[in-house]
């Protein structure tokens, strides 16, 4: 068990800081939604089934919808 | 009479809530009876808020949401303060609701009037609310209808202020939030009077720094000086019924807000209150001063509004009966002379075409009594008699000498010499508009009927208030001891 | 210089945050008022559902401002969004066929999990926001997946928003005006506990919530989509 949270955790992070790095805005936007996902998991194993549901459904798939709609009418890459 | 002054306070934030949401169905049908809709809520609000409001002098009025009792449910405090905060924001929302009805003509009308009532709603949950978690909600409300407001004209300079208004209103929750979050770990209570209960010293650093969080994301909407930097552009961007609202109620209650946790939650003492002081005065100066270069008027009404909130933080940083209820009637006069300044500036702009302080040259012929409504206003917020707003610099300056300290005595001169800059840049708008001649030969026209009711009414207030301070102190001096007094508070919640 | 300043301002930040974090009672059952809810929770609102009855029940109130807060969000969207000039951008792909046969296949699967996570709100994890938010989900698949997108009916989607926000209101007056005389006050029976028809009112504000939420978040959606066509 804490093998598998402490894996997440590790590819949660790399997920956060590649986010962060990523000059494709596209690929940064679905690197923002791994950490969503993978949180949603998280608060799943943190007991928290509640808040999981909405982090899994708003944060990792409206609030990417809207950050790919937005790239969309803009810029895909960062200068 | 009876009927009314037994009314729930709740009704002051659900009426309008719910009206906002009929507003879309009632559009759906007609879009006439649309713009009557915010005109009904807060005609409502402000007949219940002032039939309610000699009720809780004597005895504030706990409302339980849901049944629950007090630290585990929800519940409103309107109290002295809480009711008069709330009285205000009904009487000025009822009334520039009325100017709208002519002034909005443009635009998505049906989605503003949505926004209008939300906003006013929002502002009186904050000042009702008894918890520290719903004051951040009702915030919220604020803040967001306020963002898509200064927006709503949709051109360049409207959406540049909108977003830097948004990225800092942002930044500001979010530090409330922490704020709050750090206060509910260590307390494990979300009610403001239990808060207040629990917390023994506010100098500890696990106190403090939640403290400071809270008062620096709620000091974000209340421009208090260095976070004061997004208020220019938005107030001056929006429609000018929209800057009144913001000037006059939206960044008081944010104010109250940070009284509030300062007062009540914290009950802080001594040398934070030295601090809050020197950051008023340098909000006053600040504000008077950028006021002062402004050739637009609606930056300079403001501008106006940053230094007036710095008088108002002044008072109640005094943290004396005279200093606070000095606050609160400054807050009165502040929010009917400074809403009566953009009404009335609102249609010379319209009729005249610019927002240019030159271009008003004779339109104090034109338009006679936009003018002296104008004029009324500028001498209440400078502080002359007989207007409201000498009564209030009065009292605040009262009670700066009553302190007795030479600091505070010094610090009131400085305040003071904020008021003589305020008199130069407000008289030279006047005099533009008395005693310029206008080279174009247009003839504008006065403004609609609705727009004259509603400013007639302000400078009638204004007026009234003026001469007859007393009859508004003693509400004032209630609401001061609630505020001074949180172990009253904490005893009339918890019981 | 200005670096300096505001990493000593930082640090002393996070002195007082780790201060504060330090006093807070982890793993303890110290929590007063979270300790209530636990143990009261299930006579006081009669959910099965813990969460659900601090939601809908102990803070009902913060629930009616959130939804609002929600609200305004749509229409402070439509209201900012209304005023830009539309402006083209890059053509659409088509999709392909897994995308379009995968949303005829998950789609309705997608909306009937959403009901039943707002039906159910006060017996399983979940509750009207969470599955107005799966709805939305589904309904971001279908503007992916279909190339010629039928719109949102906008007279439908406004209907359920206003109807979903008076539907709570309008329970909470009634509160206000039977029984104890409370706004939000629980005046429905609450019925047998841990079955569909109990709880009293949450169910229904739970499913007026749905609704509201479902319809305003794919509004959201389409709204942005269609300034960006």
């Amino acid at each position: 068990m804490i093998i598998i949270v402490s894996v997440l955790i590790i590819i949660m992070l790399a997920a956060a800081v590649a986010a962060c790095i990523f000059k494709d805005l596209l690929s940064a936007t679905i690197a923002s939604c791994m950490v969503s996902l993978i949180a949603a998991v998280l608060f799943f194993f943190l007991q928290a089934p509640d808040v999981a549901m909405a982090e899994a459904s708003i944060g990792a798939a409206l609030v990417t919808a809207v950050f790919v709609i937005a790239i969309r009418r803009t810029r895909r890459y960062e200068e | 009479m009876n009927e009314i002054m037994n009314l729930n306070p709740v009704l002051l934030i659900a009426v309008p809530i719910g009206l906002a949401m009929l507003v879309p169905i009632l559009g759906l049908m007609s879009s006439k009876i649309v713009k009557w809709v915010p005109v009904v809520g807060f005609l409502f609000n402000s007949v219940v808020s002032l039939a309610v409001l000699p009720r809780v002098l004597n005895q504030p009025i706990i409302v339980k949401i849901a049944g629950f009792a007090p630290p585990f449910g929800i519940n409103l405090v309107a109290g002295p303060v809480g009711m008069f905060l709330a009285a205000l924001i009904a009487v000025s929302g009822f009334l520039v609701a009325v100017y709208s009805l002519d002034y909005i003509h443009e635009g998505a009308a049906e989605k503003y009037h949505i926004l209008f009532l939300l906003l006013l709603s929002g502002a009186t949950g904050v000042v009702l609310t008894g918890d520290i978690f719903n004051l951040f909600v009702f915030f919220e409300i604020l803040c967001i209808s306020s963002y898509a407001l200064v927006a709503y004209l949709g051109n360049r300079s409207g959406i540049e202020a909108a977003v830097k208004y948004l990225i800092q209103g942002a930044i500001g929750s979010s530090l409330l939030l922490i704020g709050i979050g750090l206060l509910y770990g260590q307390f494990g209570t979300l009610n403001m009077a239990d808060l207040a209960q629990n917390i023994t010293s506010f100098s500890e650093p696990s106190v403090f720094v939640p403290m400071i969080l809270m008062v620096t994301g709620l000091g974000i909407e209340a421009a208090i000086f260095p976070l004061n930097a997004w208020l220019p552009d938005a107030h001056s961007s929006a429609p000018s019924s929209i800057s009144a609202v913001l000037s006059g109620i939206a960044i008081e209650v944010g104010l109250y807000a940070v009284i509030r946790v300062v007062f009540t939650i914290c009950h802080v003492t001594g040398s934070f209150f030295v601090f809050l002081v020197a950051i008023a005065v340098v909000t006053v100066l600040i504000g008077e001063m950028s006021a002062f270069g402004q050739k637009n008027i609606k930056r300079m009404l403001a501008y106006s509004s940053i230094g007036q909130i710095g008088l108002i933080l002044f008072a109640f940083s005094l943290a004396t009966e005279f200093g606070v209820s000095g606050g609160l009637f400054q807050m009165l006069s502040h929010t009917l002379g400074k809403v009566l300044l953009f009404l009335s500036a609102g249609y010379m702009i319209y009729r005249t075409g610019s927002m240019e302080i030159s271009s008003f040259e004779g339109v104090g012929k034109k338009m006679p009594w936009t003018a002296l409504f104008f004029t009324i206003g500028t001498l209440s917020i400078i502080g002359l008699p007989p207007f409201a707003g000498f009564s209030s610099k009065f009292l605040i300056i009262k009670a700066a000498l009553a302190k007795g300290d030479l600091l505070y005595i010094l610090l009131m001169g400085i305040v003071l010499l904020g008021t003589v800059i305020e008199g130069t840049y407000f008289f030279r708008v006047v005099q533009v508009i008395y005693f310029k001649e206008s080279n174009n030969k247009t003839e504008p026209e006065g403004p609609p009927v609705s727009g004259l009711i509603s400013m007639s009414v302000f400078a009638i207030l204004v007026v009234l208030i003026g001469l007859f301070p007393n009859a508004i102190l003693k509400i004032l001096t209630t609401a001061a001891s609630e505020l001074l007094n949180n172990l009253e508070y904490i005893r009339s919640v918890l019981g | 210089m200005k670096k300096g300043v505001s990493i000593i301002l930082l640090l002393i930040l996070l002195w007082g945050v780790v201060a504060a974090l330090s006093e807070m009672p982890f793993g303890k059952a110290k929590l007063e008022v979270a300790g209530h809810y636990t143990d009261y929770g299930k006579e006081d609102t009669g959910a099965a559902n813990i969460v659900t009855s601090v939601v809908l029940g102990y803070r009902g109130f913060d629930t009616l401002g959130e939804v609002t807060v929600l609200f305004l969000a749509c229409i402070g969207l439509a209201v900012v969004l209304s005023t830009l000039k539309k402006q083209g951008c890059g053509a659409r792909q088509t999709p392909s066929l897994i995308l379009n046969t995968g949303f005829r296949f998950l789609f309705p699967l997608i909306l009937l999990f959403g009901t039943y996570v707002f039906m159910h709100g006060h017996l399983s994890p979940g509750g009207g926001f969470q599955g107005g938010a799966v709805i939305a989900s589904g309904f971001v698949l279908m503007y992916l997946s279909v190339p010629k997108i039928k719109r949102l009916n906008h007279f439908v989607s406004t209907l359920f928003e206003s109807v979903g926000g008076l539907i709570f209101l309008v329970i909470g007056l009634i509160g206000l005006k039977l029984g104890s005389q409370y706004f939000l006050n629980n005046f429905l029976p609450n019925g047998e506990f841990n079955t569909l028809l109990s709880a009293g009112i949450i169910p229904v504000i739970y499913i007026a919530i749905g609704f509201k939420v479902g319809s305003e978040l794919s509004k959201i959606i389409d709204v942005l989509l269609e300034e960006s066509e």
